[in-house]
């Protein structure tokens, strides 16, 4: 992992997001929704760094913003989806039989229901805004990861140190959390980091088709969407919105390659 | 074999009830009057237009009606478009999108497969680590992203082919590129790993120790065995293009069913995109379904799982 060169590489772009998304709005002079009807299209420059929009709203602002809420999002998703992942992955891998069987008909259920579509249904329900895309992308975003945990753990249960816990009369719950949970991180950790760019993705293709983020809030998908119809003669109104989502999701796909490849024997060699 | 199939089209046949029940009641669910508009409608008309709709009688006797209907094949009409059905979109519009989306199946299976087969055979080497990387861009690179990224370079800037709009072959070329990059990233990442374990086996050395060069022992020996995973993985294939498909159509105004969609959302014409839902569900599930089976025919070994 450490001689992993674009791990380290993914990282460290990760890294100075993070931090411009933490500091950027807090050091630029504008706000994100702050109108300069004067200065509307501005080019990039030394007044507005990524340009302006049509309402003359300081890009550089709006994508440091609009990385707030892409992380914010694609982050709060995947660890909500870890959390009931792991939960339902272990609690049947753990009881099996009957509840087991069970359980993973459910996901099996759940899982044929088309991602995007349930995810557009449920927005459209419920009317724009963050809690509602969490939960839309949630709502079958679990499967995965419970699948993940279940395999993981049927594998690891077979070990003698679990026998030897349940030997000494370690309860069920210590034996999950203590023992087996713990010893599957690798491939979870692997997951959330591969959940991550396509719940971003997902917030932006909803924000894109006006589902998601509503004005005057920066998404990343709405600034594209405003981009695409002034792209001839503001192509920077498009290219910085652009840009950022594909250099997210772009690293975030890296590093959780990475850590699959790393953490995987089977391809390790 | 028959256990293995009766129990997948079960698990269909209970998906897909769940899609229509939770969809048909949820639609249903939304607070406020699909007729309400710009004008005031006169009482009487209200009246008459939800008794044409079927909204004044209880939710059950709908939904029976609407499951009644689905199985005769009828998916209900549209509000916004008054007079036309949604199985009147679907007739016009699915040509349409299929043929955009087999093209994308033409041009991202042999390509993802080419790319991932190279780069297991250039293992470790920087073939390998620029094909791996190209794919990881290709998944990462959002298919909104790429079209305008295709629309600005070729049409805005090169004035090569027609920025939007159907007709000739010309206009496909741009959507089917856009449409079949994350699939040929993702086939390619696949094809690799898969190749890169059977190159390893026993098989594989007695032939090369015969003496067959690597590319034949590649493509003749080896490949036969590393497609079929990529086989199981045709399913998240078609709905990537169908996902795609909304955006694609989208920004380049194509007037197929993803484009529709994306319609029927920006005018809340709920009955649309419940029946478009329903159908685009179906046709998944049963593509899942379709690919599940092929590959158990194909790998028996799957069966007993």
């Amino acid at each position: 992992m450490s001689k992993n060169r674009p791990a380290i590489i993914a990282a460290a772009i990760l890294l100075f997001l993070f931090s411009m998304a933490l500091f950027a709005p807090l050091f630029s002079s504008y706000s994100y929704s702050e109108i300069h009807l004067d200065l509307k299209n501005a080019e990039p420059g030394f007044l507005f760094w990524f340009g302006s929009d049509e309402l003359g709203r300081d890009l550089f602002t709006r994508v440091w913003w609009g990385a707030r809420i892409s992380l914010f999002v694609g982050i709060t998703a995947a660890l909500i989806d870890m959390g009931l992942g792991v939960l339902w992955g272990s609690i049947a891998a753990y009881l099996g039989g009957k509840v087991e069987e069970t359980m993973m008909r459910i996901c099996d259920i759940l899982y044929a229901i088309p991602y995007l579509l349930s995810v557009i249904l449920l927005t459209v329900i419920r009317g724009p805004g963050i809690v509602t895309i969490l939960i839309a992308m949630t709502f079958t975003g679990w499967i995965n990861m419970a699948r993940i945990v279940r395999s993981q753990i049927l594998q690891l249960k077979q070990n003698d140190y679990i026998t030897a816990a349940r030997a000494i009369g370690a309860s069920p719950m210590r034996i999950v959390f203590r023992h087996l949970i713990p010893n599957a991180i690798g491939p979870i950790i692997a997951g959330v980091t591969l959940t991550i760019p396509t719940a971003i993705f997902t917030e932006a293709f909803l924000s894109f088709l006006g589902l998601g983020i509503q004005a005057p809030a920066a998404s990343w998908g709405v600034m594209v969407n405003d981009g695409l119809s002034a792209m001839r003669y503001y192509p920077w109104r498009l290219f910085f919105p652009a840009l950022m989502i594909t250099l997210t999701m772009f690293s975030f796909n890296l590093l959780g390659n990475a850590l699959r490849d790393a953490l995987d024997p089977r391809l390790k060699r | 074999m028959f256990g293995f199939l009766f129990k997948k089209a079960l698990i269909l046949l209970i998906s897909l009830w769940c899609v229509v029940t939770g969809t048909f009641f949820l639609m249903h669910a939304i607070p406020g009057d699909p007729f309400i508009g710009d004008h005031a409608i006169p009482e009487e008309i209200m009246r008459s237009l939800s008794a044409y709709y079927g909204l004044d009688q209880p939710l059950w006797v709908q939904y029976t009606k609407y499951l009644k209907g689905l199985l005769g094949g009828d998916l209900g009409p549209s509000i916004v478009y008054q007079g036309r059905t949604v199985n009147q979109f679907i007739a016009d519009g699915l040509p349409i999108s299929a043929r955009l989306g087999f093209q994308a199946l033409c041009v991202s299976i042999p390509c993802g497969v080419l790319l991932g087969t190279w780069a297991a055979m250039k293992r470790a080497r920087w073939q390998d680590n620029f094909a791996m990387a190209l794919s990881t861009v290709g998944v990462s690179v959002p298919s909104f992203v790429l079209s305008s990224l295709l629309q600005l370079i070729f049409c805005v800037k090169l004035h090569l082919l027609p920025v939007a709009l159907w007709g000739s072959f010309e206009h496909t070329i741009l959507p089917t590129i856009a449409l079949s990059a994350l699939p040929t990233a993702f086939i390619a990442r696949l094809t690799r790993s898969n190749m890169v374990e059977v190159l390893q086996q026993d098989y594989i050395r007695t032939a090369l120790a015969k003496g067959i060069p690597l590319f034949k022992v590649a493509l003749r020996h080896a490949l036969r065995n590393a497609l079929l995973p990529v086989i199981a993985y045709l399913g998240p294939v078609a709905s990537h293009i169908l996902t795609g498909s909304f955006m694609v159509e989208k920004i380049f105004a194509i007037p197929g069913l993803g484009a529709w969609m994306i319609h029927s959302i920006n005018g809340r014409d709920y009955p649309m995109i419940l029946g478009l839902t329903v159908f685009f569900s179906a046709a998944l599930m049963i593509s899942l379904f379709i690919v599940d089976l092929l590959y158990s025919v194909l790998d028996p070994r799957i069966r007993h799982e």
